[in-house]
């Protein structure tokens, strides 16, 4: 009885004290930095260096693109006021579920040219964040916007 | 056969990884540009068939067209994005 009460304790020991801390994703940065309106020099500090910024915008592109992958406006105080990231479409609920909101969502269906793409849209309740598909990257828009 | 090509390229397009299409926005020479809130696509200056400026699909498709019926034209109009289909769809 000794024995396996020892056994629990080590292995609690174990899996408590080896366990991997998951690195924070993109989209969890930016939702923390855009609560607290972070700084360029802060969002720096968590998503390395930007491909082009100034004052009042930063972009990170696609690797060995000229694609927008994130992009970010700062008020006039150099606090982030907006952001967008462009996140594929398998990962749009565990986004999702990671910024928690009560999220109202529309599907549907949409007519260009001579072909129909889907149409799937949705908004944060009390909050300025929404998400659209954007098919012309087969990737979702997800908006975190000025409060 | 150039048609059925044509709109199968589109149902493909929804089933691009998102890294394909960013390698064929960028040979293709579409813009992509984030304004304000929102984002703006500027087509290519020159482009195989005219209404391939209507959005980035159509391109892909007109493209994939060429690039089965006509593909020395594909070829010699932009040789990168020929080696694009090319490498995904060897004849």
């Amino acid at each position: 009885m000794k024995a396996v009460a020892h056994l629990t304790l080590a292995f609690l020991l174990v899996s408590c004290t080896s366990r991997e801390v998951r690195p924070a994703t993109a989209y969890e940065v930016i939702n923390e930095l855009w609560l607290k309106g972070g700084t360029l020099q802060d969002l720096e500090n968590r998503l390395g260096k930007a491909d082009t910024s100034s004052s009042r915008k930063a972009e990170y592109k696609f690797p060995g693109s000229r694609v927008p992958q994130m992009h970010f406006n700062f008020n006039n105080e150099g606090k982030l006021e907006s952001a967008l990231i462009f996140i594929e479409s398998n990962k749009l609920d565990q986004v999702k579920m990671i910024i928690g909101c009560d999220w109202i969502e529309q599907k549907g269906q949409k007519r260009t040219a001579d072909f129909i793409d889907k149409s799937h849209e949705g908004y944060c309740r009390g909050k300025p964040i929404r998400f659209s598909y954007f098919a012309s990257l087969n990737s979702y828009q997800l908006w975190w916007e000025k409060k | 056969m150039a048609i059925v090509g044509h709109e199968m390229a589109h149902l493909l397009y929804a089933r691009l990884s998102v890294d394909d299409i960013v390698l064929f926005t960028d040979l293709a020479g579409w813009t992509l540009k984030v304004e304000g809130s929102q984002v703006f696509e500027i087509p290519p200056t020159k482009v195989l068939i005219e209404d391939s400026t209507l959005s980035k699909e159509e391109d892909f498709a007109n493209s994939v067209e060429v690039y089965f019926t006509t593909p020395a034209k594909l070829q010699t109009h932009n040789p990168r994005l020929y080696d694009f289909f090319k490498k995904r769809f060897p004849k």
